[in-house]
């Protein structure tokens, strides 16, 4: 094994385990996520020496992953998708919270969801979500309007 | 964070933690914000890796015996009939000798009954009852798009030869497809990465391991 990916991993690994669990608020599919990512990395090949280029890589790809297992999660846990909010994103214990975001989940689509996550919960500002998601940061804005628009829709629904 | 101060994001942070020059409103605002710093200060880098980053590769990454009972696609009748339907029905199961065996109970409108096969309904409830034979753990697992692992649904301690039915139950939603299930059988717990590297294992460790495809049709409300 490249002892530059040991290096890599040590670095890394522990903020990875951090960024993931601040999406999915379970510190074992955390663990999970973040070790899957690392596999990813592997297969990859990518250059380990640009550590910005890196992180945005797998802030980028553990962002993925982690919105398949909160779909997942939406899709077989039923009512127990109410536990494990993510912190950022439930300003308040309240069912409706938890069924908002619930059917954001499931209902948003992929890539505004990265945006939204990026944004809302690791608190990135959209010049760094350009960065990690490897797009215009045009397009950061129309994604995030988007969402944002969607959310209050499904949330005025939802209060009705 | 939503203090109402504008924090310097988890990205920058990591970045800050990672040794990479970040803007200077970053730096100073570490020195001003305590929760920050703790956030910062609390990043320690692994001394230890696990061991298919030492050296090891990824399909090393479990016990050396192979024993996949059913390594292939079971389809949900094969399960149902192969596995426990007969011995629901008759006492003298004669399955494959001292292998593990799975059922699948489904509640639909109260009532509750061994799969038999057909499709399932969004709205109902499935629970397993496995007999674990020598084994005394079982991971169950959701398969995602490219059949890997995607979501640890259950894990928990059987007792060896001793048939179980787990604690928990899952509700079928309406999206559209299969239910697609990964059960494994071992002597330890199972996490989705180790159940990835079973999956794809040619010599696999002691373990038993079926997945299971539910088809399910949607029943509108």
């Amino acid at each position: 094994m490249n002892p530059d990916f040991n290096l890599t991993y040590r670095r890394f690994f522990p903020l990875l385990v951090r960024k993931c669990a601040r999406t999915l608020g379970d510190s074992q599919e955390a663990q999970d996520v973040a070790q899957d990512t690392f596999l990813r990395l592997q297969k990859a090949g990518l250059s380990l020496s640009d550590a910005r280029a890196l992180s945005a890589w797998l802030y980028r790809t553990s962002t993925r992953l982690a919105i398949d297992r909160l779909r997942l999660r939406a899709r077989h846990t039923g009512d127990h998708a109410l536990e494990n909010l993510p912190s950022g994103l439930s300003p308040e214990h309240s069912a409706q919270v938890a069924q908002l975001w619930t059917g954001i989940v499931r209902r948003v689509p992929q890539e505004e969801l990265e945006v939204a996550l990026l944004t809302h919960v690791d608190g990135l500002k959209q010049t760094e979500i350009a960065e990690v998601l490897s797009i215009h940061e045009r397009s950061v804005r129309r994604l995030l309007a988007k969402f944002d628009e969607r959310a209050l829709r499904m949330r005025e629904r939802s209060e009705r | 964070m939503t203090d109402g101060i504008v924090h310097p994001s988890f990205w920058e942070l990591d970045q800050h933690c990672l040794g990479v020059e970040v803007e200077a409103s970053a730096v100073l605002h570490l020195s001003e914000c305590e929760r920050c710093r703790r956030y910062v200060e609390s990043y320690r880098p692994l001394t230890d890796v696990p061991a298919w980053v030492a050296g090891m590769s990824v399909q090393q990454v479990k016990a050396p015996r192979a024993r996949v009972w059913a390594a292939g696609m079971l389809t949900a009748a094969a399960v149902c009939l192969a596995l426990w339907w007969p011995r629901a029905q008759d006492n003298a199961y004669d399955g494959v000798k001292g292998a593990p065996s799975l059922g699948v109970h489904v509640q639909r409108a109260g009532v509750a009954s061994l799969w038999d096969g057909t499709p399932l309904r969004s709205g109902d409830r499935i629970q397993l009852e496995v007999m674990p034979e020598e084994f005394d753990h079982i991971s169950v697992f959701a398969l995602g798009q490219a059949d890997e692992p995607a979501l640890r649904l259950y894990a928990g301690r059987v007792v060896p030869k001793v048939s179980a039915v787990l604690p928990k139950a899952w509700l079928l939603d309406d999206a559209e497809g299969p239910e697609r299930l990964l059960v494994i059988l071992a002597r330890s717990e199972v996490s989705s990465q180790a159940a990835a590297s079973l999956m794809h294992a040619h010599d696999p460790g002691e373990f038993w391991m079926v997945r299971l495809r539910l088809p399910k049709q949607r029943v509108a409300p």
